[in-house]
């Protein structure tokens, strides 16, 4: 590839082999540990693996970021290629020390220049923003006005989703807030929201026709819409199947992508869920109509 | 005892308060009576008891008065109903008190014209207090009872003979209301509400004419009790509260009274005809007004007629509800873009509160788990009064509240204590169950409007199926179904389904009854008197038996229903 421009991201950000590829995307492994066995993220990207090796367990592994020789190495294979400017798009660095470690390498590193853009994002809420960045590249356009297109996206870009139970988001440590709200002792399936490195809860549902209605019902009014991807974990088929008939009309079909979230992701969240991430289109004049 | 004699210019608060005493007298000898009337066959608040616990409380704020100032007494008696209003048949009556009151205000004697008055005001006060005034109940007893009296004003100069001629038209309206209502004419019986009014209107003039109002006495046969049938389900006493899509403004402002010169009950008399839900409150230098109507403009334009206006809000409740459906709120939009719902934090205030009714500890724990402040203890056989709901209303630390009375006769009270609460923004939730109820607390949404949390709570509360599984209080044949005292039978939605030996078999039978397509889960509340093992043991067969549904089982510790499902 011939690009001078050329996006890096991570693991986390669940983006299939086969896209990132496509657009010249490198992705970054991160690292897993279940049951004391090491892995690398994208030894599962069939997800059925994933779900083999989890089995048994309690179903949260352990996850860690690559090193920084690891992020130094993928600088170096993109300088290689031609590369002269290299722009990581990572997990929020709030959620995770994975942005700190690239930039650490970025430092280093000074065979092109690395610039760094923080995502706010996890799982497909990175993806989204990676993809819309190598598509920039690939018009050709240089660093300095990729970056200016691309930095704004964080404000834009949001993970929507219901959570198959609480007990996940808990255990990763990764939120603050307490069980009050979700109660204790009903069966409540949490709405939550990620949005610039903020987890929040939005709503309590206690069926998945619930969840789908209010997932759906804030993408149409978050329209119009530059990309949108629906997540899914272990979910049951007909849910998703439901939800992708809800969305997909919402946005353009080249720009709509349906897949089961990662390792990474599942790890945090939990199986069963069911969420979409969303890159809104830049229309300030709608902003205030899509306040949440 | 003797008859009262009736002075030159009529009756004087002490011989009114003594009509009062009587009337109550009167109610508890027909309690059992009226209560029989609220015939269908589900352990509820009975319309006899929430009269006669209404009167009792009206008795109580006059019992010690030693004035004669008849409009005195009459306006402790109104207050007394209103604080103490169970069930919808005791808010109608507090209404109807309330209006008799105003009838007789600044009056210190009763006569002939004064009663006419009274009734007049009572009638069109109860009237204003339905939203949807449904004929064939307690409503058109006094709306003839009204009529009446203003042919007997120009018929007789005394009291007593004019109360008589209205006790006589009381009963010939509550003999016709089965012909109003066609669900009464189906199960064959009078109005309960309007019996229980017949019989108050009656003791008034029994005591009048020296007849005896003792414990003991034989109550009156009114209704042919052998007449009664059941009547089908979902009848419930009186009409009830709704949200009113013709008045789609709600206007809240201020009167400035620079020389203390505002006339309160003047601007309320003229506020409450204007729209509806309406509340007016303060003194002689400010009064605040609150009220829903269709052009926002006529109450505005003649509040700044009484004096300088502050404060004036106009919301569009109908836009309102359309925002949050929308699930935006202005006060969220921050410079940056769209913005998320904040973290509730335990520790973070919230904007409003919730009071919900509850029975049960269990159904209490779960109403508490999920953010309600407070709960009131009331439910299916003891209604709590309207100064039950203004005590919880009162120990809140926000401005704005939502009330969930999770029971159709306990909805009026509600409203009444909502109305009733100043200082205070108060929706009520019309949720007719306690799953219901749970329904609607999930979806609230502490960054919307008050209007709009009350319009998505009410449709979350709509969108699920109650079961109720009880016992037979009598024997009945209805909608095909045909139960025996003490039998178990099972509702849904209110409507009486299925019956059997057990309440466990009468869970089983009752989702066979339910469309369970598209539905996902059944919450199985298990009452006081079931063991755990059992309603546990229920749960797992129910979920081998429909794979595709997820069953929960919780210990809601309600009395006399031994399961509660909600079908979600």
């Amino acid at each position: 590839m011939g690009t001078r421009v050329r996006i890096i991201t991570d693991g986390v950000a669940d983006l299939p082999p086969a896209v990132a590829a496509s657009l010249g995307i490198k992705v970054v492994p991160i690292y897993l540990f279940i049951e004391g066995r090491s892995y690398r993220s994208d030894a599962f990207n069939d997800r059925k693996l994933l779900y083999h090796s989890l089995e048994g367990t309690n179903g949260r592994p352990q996850t860690a970021a690559p090193s920084v020789q690891e992020f130094l190495a993928a600088y170096a294979e993109l300088a290689d290629e031609g590369a002269e400017d290299i722009i990581g798009l990572f997990v929020a660095r709030g959620l995770s020390s994975v942005s700190a470690q690239a930039l650490l390498a970025a430092r280093q590193f000074e065979r092109a220049r690395v610039h760094l853009v923080e995502t706010g994002q996890v799982s497909m809420g990175v993806g989204l923003q990676a993809l819309q960045a190598a598509e920039l590249a690939a018009q050709g356009l240089s660093a300095a006005e990729i970056l200016s297109q691309v930095e704004p996206l964080a404000s834009r870009t949001y993970l929507m989703g219901m959570l198959g139970s609480l007990e996940h988001l808990h255990a990763s440590g990764r939120v603050s807030w307490t069980q009050a709200w979700v109660g204790d002792l009903l069966q409540i399936k949490p709405l939550i929201a990620l949005h610039e490195g903020a987890v929040q809860l939005w709503g309590r549902v206690r069926t998945y026709r619930n969840a789908l209605m209010r997932i759906a019902d804030w993408v149409r009014e978050a329209a119009p819409l530059e990309r949108l991807a629906l997540l899914y974990a272990r979910t049951p088929l007909d849910v998703v199947e439901e939800l992708r008939v809800e969305l997909e009309s919402l946005v353009a079909p080249d720009r709509f992508l349906m897949l089961e979230a990662g390792p990474v992701f599942l790890t945090h969240i939990g199986p069963t869920g069911v969420g979409v991430a969303a890159l809104l289109a830049d229309r300030p004049e709608l902003a205030a109509k899509r306040r949440w | 005892m003797d008859a009262v004699t009736e002075t030159q210019s009529g009756l004087d608060g002490q011989q009114f308060k003594q009509m009062v005493h009587a009337a109550l007298l009167w109610l508890r000898q027909h309690q059992a009576a009226i209560n029989a009337l609220n015939v269908f066959p589900v352990p509820d608040g009975d319309t006899g008891t929430n009269m006669m616990l209404t009167m009792t409380s009206a008795w109580n704020e006059i019992e010690y008065l030693q004035d004669d100032n008849i409009g005195e007494i009459a306006g402790k008696v109104a207050y007394g109903a209103l604080m103490g209003a169970r069930g919808n048949s005791g808010v109608i009556l507090s209404q109807i008190w309330r209006g008799f009151a105003r009838g007789l205000d600044h009056q210190l004697r009763m006569d002939v014209q004064g009663l006419a008055e009274a009734m007049q005001r009572a009638a069109e006060t109860a009237y204003k207090g339905v939203v949807k005034p449904v004929e064939g109940t307690i409503l058109t007893v006094i709306r003839e009872v009204a009529e009446e009296a203003q042919v007997a004003v120009t018929q007789t100069q005394d009291v007593t003979q004019m109360l008589e001629q209205l006790v006589r038209r009381a009963k010939a309206a509550e003999a016709r209301t089965p012909t109003l209502l066609p669900v009464l004419r189906q199960a064959g019986v009078v109005d309960s509400g309007g019996q229980g009014l017949v019989v108050i209107l009656e003791g008034m003039w029994r005591y009048l004419t020296g007849q005896s109002i003792e414990e003991g006495e034989r109550p009156a046969q009114v209704v042919n009790l052998a007449a009664v049938e059941p009547h089908p389900a979902g009848y419930g006493e009186g009409a009830e509260p709704e949200f009113d899509a013709n008045y789609p403004y709600d206007v809240q402002f201020i009167i400035m009274g620079e020389d203390y010169d505002l006339d309160v009950p003047a601007i309320r008399a003229r506020i409450e005809v204007m729209g509806d839900c309406p509340l007016v409150v303060g003194d002689a230098r400010a009064v605040k007004v609150h009220v829903h109507v269709a052009d926002p403009g006529v109450p505005i334009s003649f509040g700044a007629q009484q004096g300088a206006l502050r404060d004036v809000v106009v919301e569009n409740m109908a836009q309102q509800y359309q925002e949050f459906i929308a699930g935006r709120t202005a006060a969220l939009a921050p410079a940056s873009g769209p913005a998320l719902p904040a973290i509730l934090l335990e520790s973070e205030p919230q904007p409003i509160s919730v009071v919900a009714v509850a029975v049960g500890e269990g159904l209490e724990k779960v109403f508490r788990s999920l953010g309600a402040t407070a709960v009131v203890h009331g439910g299916q056989t003891m209604n709590p009064s309207t100064a039950d709901i203004l005590e919880a209303l009162r120990t809140l630390k926000t401005e704005k509240a939502i009330i969930l009375p999770n029971n159709k006769n306990i909805l009026m009270t509600a409203q009444q204590a909502a109305e009733m609460a100043e200082g205070l923004e108060v929706a009520v939730v019309p949720t007719r169950s306690l799953p219901q109820g749970i329904a609607a607390l999930l979806v609230l949404d502490q960054q919307a409007t008050l209007d709009g949390n009350a319009a998505a709570m009410s449709r979350a509360a709509r969108e699920i199926i109650t079961g109720e599984v009880t016992y037979a209080v009598r024997d009945v044949a209805l909608d095909g179904v045909t139960v025996h005292e003490g039998d178990a039978i099972g509702l849904l939605d209110e409507a009486l389904v299925v019956t059997g030996k057990t309440f466990e078999e009468v869970v089983r039978r009752l989702l066979e009854k339910v469309p369970l397509e598209d539905r996902e889960l059944v919450t199985l509340y298990y009452g006081a008197d079931v063991e755990e093992e059992t309603a546990k043991a229920l749960g797992e067969e129910l979920a081998a038996l429909y794979p595709a549904l997820e069953f929960e089982v919780i210990a809601g510790g309600q009395a006399h229903y031994p399961y509660l499902l909600s079908i979600e």
